[in-house]
């Protein structure tokens, strides 16, 4: 399995793909589908401010690489799996950066939870992940398996003291 | 409708579903009467009846209790009742007749033991003190009191005796306090090795002084010796044999008996944890019993060891079951015809914005969200699943929902965390459902808010203007806390204004005609609504005992109406805004329109009272004036055109 010399060597090449589905400002009730863009400004600004209204969500296609902004517009999270894309009902890993937005650097005292569930089925994985910090905001995780086709929530909990935000993307798996 | 039970199910010879192994059915049919009072040998059948219970069959239901959440038998076989809704420990012989109630100073009693020299020792939920009768009835003395220092309690749920200690378990401050006879505090439990208690349910001494504690929240057995030690663990959540869903009433008599709340069933466990099978299926049908447990959470074991009582205070009832007689060819497990009807197991808290509403359902662990501006409110969205991360819970609880912000807030007690979701909403799109549509953003430990002294549970409301109201319960504030940083306020003074506060409403379109009081809150124990100022002051009785039995929900209407349920008499109580009563309506029963134990309610964007008919599985929507509308759940819907088929408990006969 493929391991980084270095953290700043980590994410070389990730940043590619921006599926983040954020429409700051957008009005409460306003229909339409989710943007697309590949600015880093949050899903949501702050607590009422905009709202996605629509169902349909991005999903990463083919499930490789990613950037995503956190629900809560706090953390940008850029990973990159390996192998890539991934695979079905095989082991993999994710090498992860976590940022707080509009930063570049990692952050020193956050810590790293990474999961992934199939909504429609509820239930998750079969496997519980290692997570190792290699750095700050920097990590690696190993044992991820999408042990069933379909859709899929990959989710990045980011804990910064008590409190807990998420980012999360989708993948389909064939 | 459930089909005709089999002929095997209705037969005369009544006996508890249970299943043992066979090994263990086959041994324990070979026990003798009068055999000594040892334990079996970890992994080995008990081998004596009186020394070692083993159910041998339902005997008989008795029923009429109020809230009866506590049960003891004592040495003349007498079944003492904690029925926390009357005040009293109700005494009953086996065959049901009943005896001279214990009263003294009573509110709420929730758990009874006997002590060695059959004084019987009683927990009172609302005074927060044990109470020490005499075997003739007459109180003797008391002790505890409302508080977190040694001796004190904050939420106190069980109780249990052997020699000269008494042990309590709070579930309010997380720990189980070790007292002699007397009162005198001699240790408090707080941890089970490096974890810390969760929510203790449940306790239960061995004779040699080991205790045993349920931890609700973990699905586990705990054990501690005499000093209060920490020894070893069992049980895990889940569905089978061996494992446990939020057991409650614990009693050991040469195997231990564990009131397996969720799973509906006794479970049984050897003295060194091993899993000796268990007794009891789900009531699939509301009121059905007959060797069918609807969340037993108390148990209890004749001294003699002829036959066990289960609580099941859903219910309002005992039911009875015998001991395994000498020789006596155990039951065998009667076949259950799969008659599962579509049931949603909601929670006990709703809250709706708009055409919106949300709603816990703590059995499957999620949280429900349905469009209620139809006539027929439809499930859009589903989310959670058990577990102990972020987005996953144990107990989801309560709720607010704010619809403009697209936010909707959620408490899981279990693990003291305050989350905040997301969702996609469109009022002008197709109404569909999907897994999709709420996402989390945010977790908060209520570590975070412990600056405030917050226990779990917390009660949701939408405060506006970027805030949430929070009512913590067990210690009786009010909380003010902001949705984005989470800081949060203690609203009001130092003396906790309400005894056991169930639940409150924000008078957001300042209706109430006190137009200093900002909320309502219920207060179960006092049997009162209380109005509260926007800083938490207490205002003064906005409804009191004299309309109020056993309140739990209150919503408030901008029409000016205030709503209120009551748990007791399954009935909703209406209000004009400046607190004069205005009727009520309901029943208690299970046709449409009849309610069983209501908690929740709110008032939907229409103006509609939904209530939440907790004892029924359902939801029920009426008009604000009380005409009867609709039953809802996941999946099914009933109108006064389209009404539901006829069920009755009676389809089904007695097990097996």
């Amino acid at each position: 399995m493929r391991r980084p010399a270095a953290a700043g060597m980590l994410l070389a090449g990730a940043l590619s793909i921006v599926p983040g589905c954020e429409r700051p400002g957008a009005a409460p009730g306003a229909a339409g589908p989710a943007a697309r863009t590949g600015e880093e400004s949050p899903q949501r600004m702050s607590p009422g401010s905009g709202a996605v209204d629509a169902v349909t969500e991005p999903v990463l296609s083919p499930p490789g690489a990613g950037r995503i902004v956190s629900n809560g517009g706090g953390w940008i999270v850029v990973f990159t799996p390996d192998p890539d894309p991934i695979p079905l009902n095989t082991p993999f890993s994710l090498a992860v950066q976590v940022s707080r937005s509009g930063e570049d650097a990692g952050d020193e005292g956050i810590s790293l939870q990474v999961d992934a569930r199939m909504p429609e089925h509820r239930h998750g994985m079969v496997v519980r992940p290692a997570i190792e910090r290699l750095g700050p905001g920097v990590f690696r995780v190993d044992g991820m398996l999408l042990h069933m086709p379909g859709y899929w929530e990959l989710t990045f909990d980011i804990a910064s003291g008590t409190r807990v935000e998420r980012a999360q993307i989708a993948l389909v798996i064939d | 409708m459930p089909a005709a039970a089999p002929a095997s199910i209705c037969a005369l010879t009544v006996a508890v579903v249970f299943a043992l192994p066979p090994l263990l059915l086959h041994a324990a049919a070979q026990q003798t009467v009068g055999a000594p009072r040892d334990a079996p040998a970890a992994g080995a059948p008990p081998t004596a009846p009186g020394s070692s219970f083993r159910p041998g069959g339902y005997e008989r239901t008795l029923d009429g209790f109020v809230e009866p959440l506590g049960v003891a038998i004592d040495r003349t076989g007498t079944i003492l009742v904690a029925e926390a809704g009357a005040a009293r420990v109700a005494r009953a012989a086996r065959d049901g007749r009943r005896l001279e109630a214990l009263t003294g100073p009573l509110r709420e009693p929730v758990a009874v033991t006997l002590l060695d020299d059959d004084r019987i020792a009683v927990l009172d939920r609302a005074r927060r003190r044990v109470e020490v009768f005499r075997p003739d009835g007459t109180h003797a003395y008391g002790f505890g009191g409302r508080g977190e220092s040694a001796g004190r309690f904050i939420a106190p749920v069980a109780i249990a005796a052997s020699g000269d200690r008494i042990a309590v378990a709070d579930a309010g401050a997380r720990r189980v306090s070790i007292f002699t006879a007397a009162g005198e505090p001699l240790l408090t439990i707080e941890r089970a090795g490096d974890a810390a208690l969760g929510r203790p349910a449940g306790c239960a001494y061995m004779p040699d002084g080991t205790l045993l504690v349920a931890d609700g929240s973990a699905s586990r057995i705990l054990r501690f010796d005499t000093a209060g030690r920490f020894t070893g663990a069992f049980g895990a959540y889940g569905p089978f044999d061996g494992l446990l869903d939020d057991p409650a009433g614990l009693a050991w008599h040469g195997v231990l008996l564990v009131a397996d709340m969720r799973n509906h069933r006794i479970a049984l466990f050897d003295d060194d944890g091993g899993t000796l099978g268990s007794f009891g299926v789900h009531a699939l049908v509301p009121r059905e019993g007959e060797g069918r447990f609807h969340y037993p959470e108390s148990i209890a074991v004749a001294p003699d060891g002829s036959f066990a009582v289960i609580g099941e205070s859903f219910e309002d009832r005992l039911q009875v079951i015998r001991a395994l007689l000498p020789g006596e060819t155990p039951p065998e497990a009667p076949w259950e015809p799969g008659l599962i009807p579509r049931q949603t197991h909601f929670g006990q808290y709703a809250s709706a914005d708009g055409p919106l509403l949300a709603i816990t359902e703590p059995e499957a662990h999620s949280v429900w969200l349905f469009h209620s501006a139809r006539r027929i409110p439809i499930g859009i969205a589903q989310f959670g699943e058990r577990g102990s991360g972020a987005g996953l819970y144990v107990d989801p609880m309560s709720l607010a929902l704010c619809t403009d912000s697209r936010d909707l807030f959620v408490v899981d007690a279990a693990q003291r965390r305050l989350e905040r979701l997301t969702f996609d909403f469109d009022a002008t799109a197709p109404i569909g459902f999907s897994t999709r549509r709420l996402r989390l953003v945010e977790a908060r430990s209520f570590d975070q808010l412990e600056g405030a002294g917050v226990h779990e549970p917390l009660i949701l409301r939408d405060g506006g203007a970027g805030s949430l109201y929070a009512l913590d319960p067990r210690r009786g504030r009010l909380l003010r806390i902001d949705r984005a940083s989470g800081a949060t306020r203690v609203l009001g003074g130092e003396a906790p204004p309400f005894v056991r506060a169930t639940d409150f409403a924000v008078d957001v379109s300042g209706v109430l005609a006190d137009a200093e009081a900002h909320m309502l809150v219920v207060d179960g124990a006092a049997r009162s609504v209380l109005r509260i100022g926007a800083d938490g002051q207490p205002l003064g009785v906005f409804a009191g005992a004299e309309h109020l039995g056993d309140p739990f929900g209150v919503s408030i209407g901008a029409d000016g109406l205030v709503h209120v349920t009551d748990r007791a008499a399954g009935r909703v109580l209406v209000f004009d805004a400046d607190g004069t009563w205005r009727g009520s309506f309901g029943s208690r029963g299970e046709d449409p329109g009849q309610l069983w134990k209501p908690a929740g309610i709110v008032r939907d964007g229409d103006g509609r009272v939904h209530v939440i008919d907790h004892g029924n599985h359902r939801m029920q929507i009426f008009s604000p004036d009380g005409t009867w509308l609709v039953i809802y759940g996941t999946g099914r819907a009933y109108t006064p055109e389209s009404p539901p088929p006829v069920r009755r408990p009676e389809t089904r006969g007695p097990l097996p």
